[in-house]
């Protein structure tokens, strides 16, 4: 530590972008790795480390069979403490990967960690070119110098405290969003819960029984509603969608707008009013197997409780709003606009059933095809609640079915509708759904057509086993055709069993499709409000598949549930639980450590054109009225765009300047050697 | 930019020489709408698209590239009345359009056997389609003379729409672009059960399994006489002989006694727009010989408004 002066500098000082050039002769330590065979096996590393000596500046340049090892961080260390040096050059894997066991090494020996340049001579360079490796040694060389090219003009980099703000947004209320805002609220942290729908609790409370244990999601779940809806540091609001949302992690301002229910919360739920209302339609809570009015509450057990007035449907005739006891009834009520400042946002919107119209052949929700039905609707039809009354009937003449055919993979595991996922989920609802059945009416005979039966975990090959015994019998096969004998009216199935070969056609009195989960409607503008990215299947895009499935692609915005992907109840509780911690940390610590890696402005040389700022992804550069643009030092991602678009070079990304970057392309391209 | 109202006839191999009266109604058929006919010379085989393709891909390609090139030198689209000849021709079109890796194999092999190179200048069409959609049955009926007072049983067959996203004509699930037709002409089409399933010729089964093609034909044949139409409609030279002679080996050797009729969509037309009932020839094929197509007023144009 001593051995160095005129850096580490952490100014607290705001003014002006720190020039610190060393005024030091840059002195380069350069580190060349094995990895094993992965480099050494196709790039001649000591030749690499030789080659690296004869570069100017170069003070040490060794080679190592592993370079992360304690031993191999050492070299580093103590190239520092010995030889003076203060810029290194470590050659191995990605920068992702281990640049920052470095960056922290030489840190802990006092040096700016961004005096730290990776180079990765392993994905670039000895993983692609293992028949040529001539070609391979030339490259790696060549990456090398361009790395001591950089390290010479790299400068110190400060990291800053920003306060956060100690509250946090929760969108969505079914399980995930439920777990995650009862788990921040736990550790102290006051939380904004909003939900598009009247009434929280999601699908779950919409199912008639559980898998694996066949438990009434009603009686698991109420505790958290209620839990959650008389939580003191959760505020709820229901019929509420966002708006807008500005600002970055630590500190994001947030708009959103609540529907009027037009009933006040002075509501004692007493039902007098949909009692008298002469609007009667199907209620979509309950997929159209039960009947609401134009005044309803969705469930009896709808938390809040409050009922809500459907505007569109309402024939205005003031029913309700005479009969009510306590005139909570109230027309005029307007849609309100609430602001709201949170440290983090956590997205739990859920997922949709997957709409199996566009599968043709199964003729989902077409005429002559009305006993065709999805496991939501069949949940439903089995609730206590039902216009069944929990019984199993066909919608087209309300007998109790003697067939039962189930169709898995409906709208997953299918490239023809862009669905390549299996949503993992389906197996089990489906065989769980076959079993309840059969118990019912043992006389029915229920089929499960399936692909592969997916029931990993435990408890669950039990519960396939359950329902093999009990008698619900599996066909493997993808069914082409669910097709209608137009004389009669009889549905039939046709499958191949591809265990026997045998094609089959399956009389169907009752046809249920296992349809997927899908994304949620609305997820893309919700997704372009939050600024993170989504994959390919449309769910929001988590950081890492492995690492981190709970944070999304933008910093402070975290993803609880189904909304990243396909879960079951568990695995959503699990994930919401991770994803509150994850959004609590920041808050509960009260400030990020932000790197200010971020641009300085020439303002000589700045023409106010303002192509920055129309580049800048986090909406990080700001223009005053005269056009002279500012950055947001915390806004900023370090993303670097604005360098390119800006005309005359006046935006300048520190560490990344356009003559630091110059010295490194020349040596890729092969032009030899730069100094001064 | 190809020829407006003109078509390179492609014949193919079954109708001009078993059913001549398809070709001699859709000639008369088109006369009428307005369209000029262009032989293709030197067209030969489409080739078929079960068979062939299966074996070669790639030589089914070419030589369904040379009757694509024969009418691209003719600049008119191609207009066919089989679905087999559509189902190789269309989809060939469509796939060297959009893949230059195999435009660029096929035009190698091509240039072995003459002076031919696709370009993919045209399109392909089918005839139920260019009735169905271009004329239309907003169209059909400033055109026809006389309606026909007839329940028929429509078969589709397979290669007209499946697979769906190649043709990009309608769905093959549920499709209604001959039933509409056949309304203008006064048909009422009979929905029966597995309608849209195959006749059992093609794919090489009628050739190479006799047998299961007339178990497959059988089980159709079962459901269209459930509901007992005046005839059997189709849109295909092979699915019409299928139907024909179908009839005739289960009369023979499976105890059964049909008699339907069976009429492709150029026959109907072209009796509608006032050909003789002896052109439509019936008395020349093996079902129906006697069968008179029933009339049905035509309304005025004074009546309707």
């Amino acid at each position: 530590m001593t051995i160095k002066e005129g850096k580490v500098k952490k100014t607290d000082t705001t003014e002006e972008e720190s020039k610190e050039i060393d005024s030091e002769e840059p002195r380069i330590g350069v580190f060349v790795c094995h990895c094993g065979h992965n480099i050494a096996g196709t790039v001649d590393v000591a030749k690499v480390a030789d080659y690296a000596k004869t570069l100017p500046n170069v003070v040490k340049a060794e080679h190592y069979m592993f370079m992360c090892s304690k031993p191999g961080v050492q070299m580093v260390k103590d190239s520092i403490k010995e030889l003076g040096v203060n810029r290194t050059v470590v050659a191995s894997c990605s920068k992702n990967q281990h640049g920052k066991t470095f960056a922290r090494a030489i840190e802990e020996m006092g040096l700016n960690k961004h005096r730290h340049q990776q180079v990765n001579v392993r994905e670039y360079c000895s993983w692609v070119h293992q028949k040529e490796k001539d070609k391979a040694n030339q490259k790696a060389k060549q990456l090398v110098e361009a790395g001591v090219n950089r390290a010479r003009k790299l400068e110190d980099v400060e990291t800053r405290k920003v306060k956060t703000t100690k509250a946090a947004l929760v969108i969505g209320a079914g399980i995930a969003g439920l777990r995650a805002a009862h788990d921040m609220a736990e550790l102290g942290i006051p939380v904004y819960l909003i939900e598009r729908e009247s009434t929280i609790g999601g699908h779950m409370t919409r199912l008639n029984k559980t898998f694996p244990t066949l438990e009434c999601p009603q009686c698991s779940i109420s505790p958290l509603t209620n839990g959650v809806a008389n939580h003191p540091l959760i505020e709820l609001y229901t019929n509420a969608q966002v708006k807008n949302i500005d600002g970055s992690l630590g500190n994001f301002e947030v708009e959103f707008e609540i529907k009027p229910r037009y009933v006040k919360d002075n509501c004692t739920s007493c039902g007098e009013c949909a009692e008298h209302c002469p609007v009667e339609l199907p209620s979509e809570w309950d997929m159209g197997m039960s009947m609401r009015k134009a005044i309803y509450k969705a469930y009896p057990q709808a938390i809040p409780a409050t009922y809500v007035r459907d505007k569109k449907n309402c024939i205005e005739c003031n029913t309700c709003v005479n009969v009510c006891p306590v005139q909570a009834v109230d027309f005029s009520m307007q849609p309100e606009t609430k602001t709201v400042k949170v440290g983090s946002i956590i997205v739990a919107a859920g997922y949709d059933e997957y709409d199996p119209t566009e599968i043709e052949p199964y003729h989902y929700n077409q005429e002559g095809y009305e006993d065709v039905i999805t496991q939501l609707k069949l949940e439903r039809m089995l609730s206590p609640t039902s216009l069944t009354n929990s019984e199993v009937l066909r919608p087209s003449d309300g007998k109790i079915p003697k067939n039962v055919v189930m169709i898995q993979c409906v709208g997953s595991r299918n490239d023809q509708v862009g669905n390549q996922y299996c949503t993992g989920v389906c197996c089990k609802f489906a065989i769980k759904n076959a079993r309840i059945i059969k118990e019912m009416y043992p006389d029915t005979d229920v089929t499960i057509c399936y692909i592969d039966i997916r029931t990993p975990g435990l408890n669950f090959e039990e519960l396939y086993k359950s329902a093999q015994e009990i008698g619900v019998r599996f066909i493997r096969g993808r069914p082409s055709e669910i097709v209608r004998n137009p004389i009669s009216g009889e549905l039939r199935v046709i499958v191949e069993d591809t265990l026997s070969q045998t094609p089959l056609q399956l009389k169907a009195d009752l046809v249920v499709l296992s349809a997927a989960m899908v994304p949620p409607e609305g997820i893309g503008p919700l997704g372009s409000k939050l600024h993170v990215l989504r994959s390919k299947e449309g769910f929001l895009k988590e950081f890492h598949i492995k690492m981190n499935p709970t944070l999304s692609s933008k910093g402070g915005i975290f993803l609880a549930g189904a909304i990243q992907g396909p879960k079951d109840i568990s695995e959503s509780v699990a994930h919401a639980g991770s994803a509150a911690a994850l959004a609590a940390a920041p808050l509960v610590k009260g400030y990020i450590e932000k790197e200010m890696l971020i641009p300085t402005i020439n303002y000589d040389l700045c023409v106010k054109c303002g192509l920055c700022k129309t580049v800048c992804a986090p909406a990080a550069i700001d223009i005053d009225e005269n056009g002279i643009p500012s950055v947001n030092e915390v806004a900023c991602k370090s993303c670097g765009m604005c360098m390119p678009v800006c005309p005359t070079g006046a935006i300048q990304l520190i560490n990344f300047k356009d003559d630091q970057l110059l010295d490194e392309i020349i040596a890729v391209s092969g032009g030899g050697a730069v100094c001064e | 930019m190809v020829k407006e109202k003109t078509f390179a006839f492609f014949l193919g191999c079954l109708m001009p020489n078993r059913y001549p009266a398809i070709e001699k109604a859709t000639k008369f058929v088109m006369e009428k709408l307005g369209y000029e006919l262009l032989d293709m010379k030197k067209a030969g085989c489409c080739p078929a698209p079960g068979v062939f393709r299966s074996f070669n891909k790639v030589d089914w390609m070419v030589a369904a590239a040379r009757n694509l090139c024969i009418a691209e030198q003719l600049d008119t689209d191609i207009l066919t009345v089989c679905n087999g000849c559509f189902g190789t021709l269309q989809e060939v079109n469509k796939h060297l359009k959009e893949n230059e890796d195999h435009r660029i194999m096929v035009n190698e092999k091509l240039k072995l056997i003459g002076d031919y190179e696709f370009k993919g200048t045209i399109n392909v069409r089918h005839i139920a389609e260019v009735l169905g959609y271009e004329i239309g049955p907003w169209g059909i009926e400033d055109i026809i003379v006389r309606k026909v007072n007839a329940r028929a049983a429509v078969h589709y067959g397979c290669h007209f729409l499946k697979p769906t996203r190649i043709r990009e004509i309608e769905s093959s699930e549920n499709p209604t672009i001959v039933e509409e037709y056949l309304e203008a002409l006064g048909v009422e089409s009979v929905r029966f059960k597995e309608q849209l399933t195959c006749c059992g010729a093609g794919g090489g089964v009628k050739a190479y399994s006799g047998d299961a093609s007339m178990t497959i034909f059988g089980e159709k044949m079962k459901n269209i006489d459930e509901v007992k139409p005046d005839f059997i409609l189709d849109i295909c030279p092979f699915c019409h002989l299928q139907f024909e002679t179908g009839q005739d080996y289960l009369n023979k050797n499976k105890d059964c006694n049909y008699n339907y009729p069976v009429i492709h969509i150029s026959q109907l037309t072209a009796y509608c727009m006032g050909m003789d009932q002896e052109f439509v020839g019936l008395q020349y094929q093996l079902m129906g010989k006697n069968y008179i197509f029933g009339e049905r007023e035509m309304k005025k144009e004074e009546e309707v408004i």
